[in-house]
């Protein structure tokens, strides 16, 4: 199989990489636009029953991930 | 991409209708009602996302906080086990490596040593005890947080490839995970980052 010249293959990653770029910002800002739309809110209420619930998120402040 | 904090509800209003990025930090914190900032950080986020800004994590973020409320699971459900059974509860201290009279296990001093009484199960034989005392359904629960707090989960955009990593660690000294959330948030033109500390070092390394 023919290679590309290195310069071509940095040109095309470059615009491989813009492209996708591009899809990602407007895939994210298609999600804004839904989440204001169904007026999205912070649901307190069910947030914290959900970890009065469960016990376990209790002790998440005393432990730290640098040991992982 | 601005340098924000969570420090006071005044400061949610810098980022009304912003995209921003945060991290497992912050998700941590405010699934925490013992933590210190819990209060704090449960106002700041309403008013964020009354203002209408939009939070957005990626793999790495949910991965990462699945991990720690793994981790706060096993401890619970050892220290359930040991509470309930003096035999466990010197063979927890024995591999956890308290020796001294007195001492008692507590979730600080299981913080490293919880993997090692899991595999202790295993290489015993009698996983099934500490399996069976688990009990939260992590992954479902995890998901119920982002859907209750309103954080939204992006799958497959900013994947970097690792000589990419690689360059990017090299080039700011930050740790994988937080140069993966840097990439995300620049690859989908977030307006900021928002993590527990701030993000002005994480944020100043890369520009």
């Amino acid at each position: 199989m023919e290679t590309l010249p290195t310069t071509d293959k940095l040109d095309l990653l470059e615009l491989k990489n813009r492209i996708a770029n591009a899809e990602a910002a407007d895939k994210v800002r298609r999600i804004a636009q839904e989440n204001k739309k169904s007026r999205k809110r912070f649901d307190k209420k069910a947030h914290e029953e959900i970890i009065k619930n469960h016990p376990v998120f209790s002790i998440l402040h005393l432990l730290n991930d640098s040991e992982d | 991409m601005a340098l924000l904090t969570f420090e006071s509800p005044n400061s949610a209003r810098n980022i009304a209708n912003k995209i921003v990025v945060t991290d497992t930090s912050y998700l941590v914190t405010l699934s925490d009602t013992n933590d210190p900032y819990y209060s704090t950080f449960t106002s700041f986020h309403n008013q964020a996302v009354l203002d209408g800004t939009n939070f957005f994590i990626n793999v790495i973020v949910r991965q990462e906080f699945i991990k720690q409320v793994r981790k706060a699971q096993l401890i619970e459900a050892i220290l359930a086990l040991a509470s309930s059974d003096p035999g466990l509860e010197a063979r927890y201290k024995n591999v956890a490596g308290i020796t001294r009279p007195g001492k008692t296990l507590t979730a600080s001093n299981l913080n490293a040593q919880h993997d090692e009484i899991f595999k202790d199960h295993v290489r015993q034989g009698d996983y099934n005890i500490l399996v069976n005392a688990l009990r939260t359904g992590i992954w479902d629960e995890a998901k119920r947080i982002e859907n209750t707090t309103s954080v939204n989960y992006v799958s497959d955009v900013g994947q970097i490839s690792w000589e990419d990593l690689g360059a990017l660690m090299n080039r700011s000294g930050l740790a994988p995970t937080d140069c993966m959330i840097a990439n995300f948030a620049f690859f989908i033109q977030a307006d900021a980052i928002v993590t527990k500390g701030g993000c002005s070092p994480f944020l100043h390394k890369f520009r």
